[in-house]
């Protein structure tokens, strides 16, 4: 699928095919294209455990969801739990900036240097970061978010459905052995889709020039229609929600899977 | 067990916010037959639990503040009392009664898993 389709066939799915594992090697590229996303001096904050619903015991499986989404975690048959690790920072002490030095993606062209990281960087920036919880978290969930963002968009890349979930961290914690110093982010619940794939259309937004300025605070991005067409025309701007027969769907789907309506 | 007098459940607010609220869902009036259907199960639950589908609702909501907020006691012994009803009357009759509540603006959702 073209980049563009995948950016706008993406739905947030709550009707998987609860019968239907994830093949693994599935999983494996989900989290390859976490890995390798962009994040703020090299730091890697996602962390991540992938669990099968059907290995939890059932107790636990109640536990962990919240109510707004119990029935997404009974329809899903994997689970991502992502976490920021809190720590990777203080304890790599800057290498993995000395690493992007190394290979010439931080170069002397833009003032980079190992004696800037070591003498700089890390102990004048990072390290008080890190002692700072309101700039760590900040850091941590921003950079979580990006590479999460990339895990999510491979999965429709591979024709699963997907949904970013909130999950009762204490009880994930206790049954999967979390540490302290990983911060709950959360989880991605991967299947394939029992929807069409249209989902019922692309959900609504609010209008582009509410939420972006150009030039300053208050002065609307202007919309060219000239680029919406072409948007469309490639796939990423998408019929809005609601299709004409979404509501049939979603009581074949309720039915289908015993839920009610 | 007190006897429940059905046409005051067929006339009571909160049924009449739950049938209003499956026709705007669905974008369609209900059956005859199948709005009949649906309120002999809700007698039924109701009969079960003793209690009228206002007094159901009710329990499941609090007032703190002047905050109308969902009860997390009430909602859950009365998602208890759905899954024992169920035992008895099937998923259909259960999930009828479910989406009473739904309607009413108690979220609740069933377990997949207990299919």
């Amino acid at each position: 699928v073209e980049f563009f389709q995948v950016l706008g066939r993406r739905r947030s799915i709550r009707y998987f095919q609860p019968w239907r594992p994830v093949e693994r090697e599935k999983i494996q590229k989900i989290l390859e294209a976490a890995r390798i996303a962009s994040c703020a001096v090299n730091a890697s904050y996602l962390r991540g455990v992938v669990v099968n619903r059907d290995d939890l015991p059932t107790e636990t499986l109640d536990r962990l969801k919240t109510p707004p989404a119990a029935t997404n975690y009974d329809l899903a048959p994997t689970y991502i739990f992502f976490y920021g690790d809190t720590r990777t920072v203080a304890e790599k002490r800057g290498a993995p900036l000395r690493e992007l030095v190394d290979v010439g993606a931080l170069n002397p062209s833009h003032g980079w240097s190992h004696k800037f990281v070591d003498e700089l960087i890390f102990p004048q920036i990072l390290e008080p970061m890190t002692r700072t919880p309101e700039r760590l978290i900040r850091a941590v969930a921003i950079d979580c978010g990006v590479a999460m963002c990339q895990a999510l968009l491979t999965a429709y890349e591979l024709g699963l459905g997907a949904c970013f979930s909130s999950f009762n961290g204490d009880v994930v914690k206790e049954a999967l052995g979390i540490p302290d110093h990983w911060l709950q982010m959360y989880a991605l619940l991967l299947g394939y889709s029992a929807e069409s794939w249209e989902a019922g259309g692309q959900r609504p937004r609010p209008p582009l020039e509410d939420l972006f300025c150009e030039g300053r605070y208050g002065e609307p991005f202007r919309r060219d229609p000239a680029v919406v067409a072409e948007l469309e025309a490639v796939g990423m701007l998408q019929t809005p929600a609601p299709l004409p027969w979404r509501k049939a769907e979603v009581r074949a789907l309720a039915r289908m899977l015993g839920l009610p309506e | 067990m007190t006897t429940i007098d059905h046409a005051a459940i067929d006339h009571s607010t909160a049924v009449d916010v739950w049938l209003r609220g499956l026709e705007a869902q669905w974008g369609e009036p209900i059956p005859a037959r199948e709005r009949r259907a649906k309120l002999e199960i809700l007698h039924r639950f109701c009969e079960s639990v003793d209690k009228t589908p206002d007094q159901v609702v009710a329990e499941c909501l609090l007032t703190k503040n002047g905050v109308r907020r969902i009860s997390s006691k009430g909602r859950r012994l009365n998602a208890q009392a759905i899954d024992a009803y169920q035992e008895s009357a099937g998923l259909t009759a259960a999930n009828t009664v479910r989406s009473f509540l739904i309607h009413n603006g108690i979220f609740l959702q069933t377990s997949v898993q207990k299919l």
